[in-house]
């Protein structure tokens, strides 16, 4: 199972003066249950991309595969694609628009045609997953907090049952814990039903804490694509293109150059408290304390 | 007096049903007494539904005191006689930048707000020459809005508030939908303004990092003011403020967390410099050969 590209190219405007590509020759392969942070500037083809991985654009050349098949041969069964990869829109609160909560998450399965105890069923599991407790659901989508709102439309694609969940700035506009709250459940899908993630992010910080593999796009092209320690240590190729590394590979950074020998992979406040109290370890300067 | 007065400041959210009875009242803002200096810069940080949004736009009359009273420059916002004086005062700029810019090209849309207060053509050009130079975006003024990036639009949407030369700016979340250059951009912007203009600023914004350059950081909370003082005295109670749903910035984090562990660090280490001061010493005891520190 897997999702591959092989020379993916969008064009805008092909054959007229105003030809650009938003994306350009891009290859590469997710295999299934990574967690991939993409990242680039806005502009960069992150959202051209992502369209392209349920079908909603279609490449201008090149191929996509979805477990093996090659989505845009004939016959291929497209609806379906589509409820096997969900896409959480950015701002995705904006398209809720049933009167209650449940409602509004039995949107979608309603529509992939199943039968109403099914859909319910599976509108109660998706709004747990996203742990909104149960006193909301009969309340108008609307009446509820931001971070709530933003939960019950991730729950109306949970609901789907996707293999792969791509999500676009989920935590655009929330507060810290908000934020937090969000990126835990996801990760807790991820781990626990071996949900492919796809997230889409402009908080360096987020992305080096969750994801496993960071895919950075800039000019519609693919410049890097490794484990996000490799990607942060390029932190000033990254800035060079509009992105930055997180505060912590910064310092980290310093240190070094201050000649500290401490690693230059460091990409979280987790591991950079480690990885000082353990270099100040052996004087005792920090025993029995930590 | 301060520019931006509130005094014991209510505001209730009050739902009614088809026949007009109220159903549901919902206190947004509860007893906020505030007192904002001219040309201070002062961040407003909350988690989402704190009343940061409701507060903004109780500053130029977008919405009227349930109780007690909102001054601007002296001015009650009750007072209709005010009201467009008050804008002119104190101009706001919204999250989504693409729900600001209505003109079809850049120039167009800074000299919307001047026509609109009746400002003669000549003193129009020239306002927008002069905001358009302070945010840095003259090289775009013949440029179409929707080719810009999300830092220089919402860059063009100050200079907008600019030319109607207000005394106080207030950004609800400006930088919340920019990629990390765009929000460095327009900080930088708001930094300028208020250095160079002396524009008083009311930033709102989820950032933590977006804060740390402020005079001063106010926090609300259930729509009270519960924490009130520069960045490092806010920022050195990095419990109390992830009770209120917030965070720190990661240096102030790394600092608390090492200091917790047992090293000599300050409290309220805002900016990398600070922590580096400190930590290299400490670095340079245990490895004396190798570290060097700044300036060494």
């Amino acid at each position: 199972m897997s999702i591959r590209a092989e020379h993916l190219n969008y064009i805008y405007g092909a054959g007229t003066v105003y030809e650009q590509y938003a994306l350009r020759d891009v290859n590469f392969e997710i295999e299934d249950g990574q967690f991939i942070g993409l990242i680039g500037h806005t502009g960069s083809g992150k959202s051209t991309l992502i369209q392209h991985l349920n079908g909603l654009l279609r490449a201008s050349s090149g191929a996509l595969y979805y477990n093996g098949e090659n989505i845009y041969q004939d016959g291929y069964d497209m609806k379906a694609l589509r409820s096997k990869v969900g896409l959480v829109f950015q701002y995705p609160e904006h398209q809720l628009f049933e009167v209650d909560v449940f409602s509004d998450v039995c949107f979608g399965p309603k529509n992939q045609g199943l039968g109403k105890e099914e859909v319910e069923e599976r509108a109660r599991e998706a709004l747990k997953q996203v742990g909104l407790e149960e006193r909301f659901w009969e309340q108008s989508p609307f009446e509820l907090s931001g971070g709530q709102k933003r939960r019950v439309a991730i729950a109306g694609v949970l609901a789907m049952r996707p293999e792969v969940l791509i999500l676009d700035e989920p935590t655009a506009g929330l507060d810290p814990r908000g934020r937090d709250e969000i990126l835990d459940e996801i990760a807790q899908l991820h781990r626990e039903r071996h949900m492919t993630i796809i997230l889409v992010s402009h908080s360096m910080e987020d992305v080096a804490r969750y994801a496993d593999r960071i895919m950075v796009m800039n000019h519609g092209e693919k410049v890097f694509d490794a484990s996000p320690k490799e990607v942060f240590r390029h932190y000033r190729e990254l800035e060079k293109i509009g992105l930055a590394a997180p505060q912590i590979t910064y310092i980290v950074h310093n240190l070094r150059e201050h000649g500290v020998p401490i690693a230059d992979d460091i990409t979280t406040v987790e591991e950079a408290k480690h990885a000082i109290l353990a270099l100040l370890e052996p004087e005792g300067r920090t025993s029995g304390q930590v | 007096m301060g520019i931006i007065r509130a005094s014991k400041l209510i505001y209730d959210y009050i739902r009614r049903d088809e026949e007009d009875h109220v159903e549901e009242v919902s206190r947004a803002i509860d007893e906020l007494t505030l007192d904002i200096r001219k040309g201070d810069f002062v961040a407003v940080l909350g988690h989402n539904g704190s009343g940061k949004s409701t507060f903004a736009k109780q500053l130029n009359g977008i919405l009227l005191p349930t109780d007690g009273t909102v001054w601007i420059s002296g001015m009650d916002t009750r007072d209709d006689s005010h009201i467009w004086d008050i804008r002119k005062t104190a101009g706001m700029v919204f999250q989504n930048p693409d729900n600001q810019i209505i003109g079809n090209i850049v120039e167009e849309d800074v000299g919307f707000g001047p026509e609109n207060l009746g400002v003669p053509t000549d003193e129009i050009w020239k306002r927008v020459d002069e905001s358009l130079e302070a945010v840095g975006m003259t090289a775009y003024r013949l440029k179409s809005p929707n080719k810009l990036s999300g830092g220089q639009k919402q860059r063009v949407a100050i200079a907008g508030i600019m030319a109607m030369k207000p005394e106080c700016i207030i950004l609800d979340e400006p930088t919340a939908m920019l990629d990390p250059n765009g929000r460095r951009e327009v900080i930088a912007t708001l930094h300028e303004l208020n250095r160079r203009e002396h524009i008083t600023v009311l930033l709102i914004t989820h950032y933590m990092e977006e804060a740390i350059d402020a005079d001063r950081v106010i926090v609300m909370d259930d729509g009270r003011l519960v924490m009130d003082g520069t960045p490092r005295e806010v920022f050195s109670r990095v419990k109390e403020l992830k009770a209120y749903r917030l965070d720190v910035p990661q240096v102030t984090e790394l600092a608390w967390e090492l200091k917790q562990a047992g090293l000599e660090l300050s409290d309220g280490i805002l900016t990398m410099d600070e922590l580096m001061k400190q930590l290299l010493p400490v670095m340079k005891k245990r490895f004396p050969e190798q570290v060097r520190l700044e300036g060494e």
